[in-house]
Parts: C-alpha cells; sequence; structure tokens
C-alpha cells in the first residue's frame, strides 16, 4: 500500500479507530495496522502530528493518564469528530464504488 | 556504561522539535512512551535490549522525519499566533505611546514647552503655516510659539486615542476570549515566547534608536517636532525594548542539567 494514499486518509483513519473507544498513540498505531491486517504499516510517530492536528481542529480531546508506572496521553473523539468521520467515511465509500465501477470491478 | 538507543534518538528529536516548551514535551513525553512501549513488546518476543530499541525506532520512523511533522502548522493555526502576538504586542504600543506622550507632557513642565514641543533652531515654516498656527493658537506671540503650544495640545490627543485604541483592542480581546468558552475547547498555539520577545525587543529597541538620532541630530530632518517630545518617545521605547530583551535571554537561558 503506498504510504502517500495511507498518509493522505491518515485523519479518517484516526477517527476511525478512536470511534471505538478512547485510545493512546500507540494503541492506534497497533490497531490500524491490525484492522489493515498489517497493509496500512505507517510510520508510528506521524501518528502524534496528526492527532495534535485533529485535536486543534476541535474533532478530538484529550487527556493525561499514568498506566503503568507511564504517562499517556489518551485521545478521545468528540461530537464533531464523530460527524467529520461519517461525513469522510461516506466520501470515501463513494469514491471507492465509483473506482470501482470505472475499474469493472463489483463495488 | 549501557547505551540507550531511545534516548540518544529523543535527544536527536528534542534538537529538531520547535514550538512552545509545552508542546515539544507533550510530543517528547509521547514519543518516549511510544517508543519504551514497543521495544517492551519486542523483547517479550525474544529480542535483546538493543535490537528491540533499534526495531522500536525504525517502526517509529527517523527522528527529522517526525520532527518535520510536528513543526508543521496550517497556516490558518500559523495567521492566528500571529494575530495573538500582534495584538499583544499592539497593547504594548499603545501604552508606550501613552506613557511617552504624559512624560512629554511632565518634562515641558520642568524644562520649557519649546524645547519639548517647538520646532529646531534651523526650521523655517512656510507662510501657510504661520497662518495655521496662529489662527489655532490666537494666544502665542509668534508663528514658532503658536507651532510648539498646539504640538503641545495635540500630545493630549495622542494619550487619547492610545486610551481609545488600547480599550478597543481590550475589548477585543475580552470578546474573543468570552466567545472562545462559549465554542468546543480546542488546543491553541500561539508563537514561542522566545520569539514574540525577540520581536518586541527588536521593534522597541529598534524605534527607540531611531528616535534618538532624530532628537540628538536637531535637525530639520525630524519636522516640526521637539526635541525633548522626541527623547521623551526614545526613553520609553528603549524601556519597553530593554524589557522585552531581557525576558527573550530569560526564555533562551540554557537550562543546567544535572549528570546522569
Amino acid at each position: 500500500m503506498a504510504t502517500d494514499r495511507i498518509r493522505g486518509n491518515l485523519d479518517l483513519l484516526l477517527l476511525a479507530a478512536l470511534a471505538s473507544g478512547p485510545a493512546h498513540g500507540y494503541e492506534l498505531a497497533a490497531s490500524i495496522r491490525e484492522r489493515s491486517a498489517g497493509e496500512f504499516d505507517l510510520a508510528e510517530g506521524t501518528v502524534y502530528p496528526a492527532l495534535h492536528a485533529l485535536e486543534s481542529r476541535g474533532l478530538i480531546t484529550s487527556s493525561w493518564q499514568v498506566f503503568a508506572g507511564r504517562r499517556r496521553r489518551v485521545y478521545e473523539i468528540s461530537a464533531a469528530g464523530r460527524s467529520a468521520r461519517d461525513r469522510q467515511a461516506a466520501d470515501w465509500q463513494r469514491f471507492a464504488s465509483n473506482m470501482n465501477q470505472v475499474l469493472g470491478a463489483p463495488s | 556504561m549501557t547505551s540507550d538507543r531511545i534516548d540518544a534518538y529523543l535527544d536527536d528529536m528534542l534538537d529538531r522539535l520547535e514550538g512552545t516548551p509545552a508542546e515539544r514535551r507533550r510530543m517528547l513525553t509521547e514519543a518516549e512512551t511510544h517508543l519504551r512501549d514497543s521495544a517492551a513488546a519486542l523483547e517479550r518476543g525474544g529480542m535483546n535490549t538493543e535490537a528491540a530499541q533499534s526495531a522500536a525506532i525504525a517502526s517509529f520512523g527517523d527522528a527529522p522525519t517526525i520532527a518535520k511533522a510536528s513543526n508543521r502548522r496550517s497556516p490558518s493555526a500559523l495567521l492566528g499566533a500571529l494575530v495573538r502576538a500582534g495584538v499583544q504586542l499592539s497593547v504594548c504600543g499603545f501604552a508606550a505611546i501613552g506613557v511617552a506622550a504624559l512624560l512629554a507632557r511632565g518634562l515641558s513642565l520642568v524644562t520649557s514647552t519649546q524645547w519639548v514641543y517647538g520646532a529646531p533652531a534651523g526650521y523655517t515654516f512656510t507662510a501657510a503655516q504661520c497662518t495655521h498656527w496662529l489662527a489655532v493658537q490666537p494666544a502665542a506671540s509668534n508663528c514658532r510659539d503658536a507651532a510648539a503650544l498646539e504640538s503641545s495640545d495635540d500630545s493630549f490627543l495622542f494619550i487619547l486615542a492610545a486610551a481609545i485604541m488600547g480599550l478597543i483592542v481590550a475589548g477585543v480581546i475580552l470578546a474573543v476570549m468570552r466567545l472562545a468558552r462559549r465554542r468546543p475547547r480546542r488546543v491553541v498555539r500561539n508563537l514561542p515566547r522566545n520569539v514574540t520577545a525577540a520581536i518586541g525587543a527588536t521593534a522597541f529597541l529598534g524605534t527607540g534608536l531611531a528616535l534618538v538620532v532624530a532628537a540628538t541630530a536637531d535637525g530639520v530632518a525630524r519636522g516640526p517636532r521637539g526635541q525633548g517630545a522626541l527623547y521623551a518617545d526614545a526613553a520609553v521605547a528603549l524601556i519597553f525594548g530593554v524589557v522585552f530583551g531581557i525576558q527573550f535571554l530569560l526564555t533562551i537561558r540554557a537550562v543546567p542539567t544535572t549528570p546522569a
């Protein structure tokens, strides 16, 4: 999977992963890798600037929590984030469906 | 002594990160937690410590790339930070104008209206200027005195204008703060304090030095303005500049580290 394509959709991937519940960065990177069966193997560090940008746009919130003796920033999707996720997911589904139709594959 | 690859990686990243101390500390803390978790998981899978740390770093991404991504700001965030810094410096600017006008007024009481507000000796008034000054200051005996008295009166307008502008800016700040409380909580990124302080120091010290030059030159180049008023403006600008300069030096002062 082209890294650029993952990077271009990282916001949606993170919002989708956070829709399942609050998580910290390490869990989110692992979740995206597992859900994609290892296909979306992005540089894990890029998750953090993307999370910070989502937070500055009000799509997620975060707070420090201590687990196993380490401080972790735990992220949670906001109501605005859920709306953005739904909208972006619908756009993506429409795009994928159209691509499949053009390529002649079943949508 | 054992080498900790994660520590070395974090040192490299810290050196490349930009932003406020809180932003850099947050990114660094998150990176360290992530790398330690990742390395611990790999060690549990059978790797030795050094190999696990190397693999964790490789998965995380190289420090220049991650720091570059972290340093990136959206144009709107950058614009917002610049506007906030501009407003902060404007408030100081208006305060400086007000203080300088008051200082000039005080200076005229202990020296003379002519020295503080009068035109330099070499300045030649045009006939139109003389007619204007004498019309607005009919009590003055000559053109030069009329110009000085009018300039003195204008200084009150400066104080008033500075106070009104300061109140408007303060009102806008309060309105924006009130509005921000009603909206969902967002992370506000400001310019780093050392950048704002450096801009303030440069602007005020530069203005102060330019005013000192204009005052000491005492030639027609400064126009029909009094030497004392320019010295008062220069003194206030330099004081503000020095305060910003000290603030800048304090923000960039190296934090002493204790040996490990």
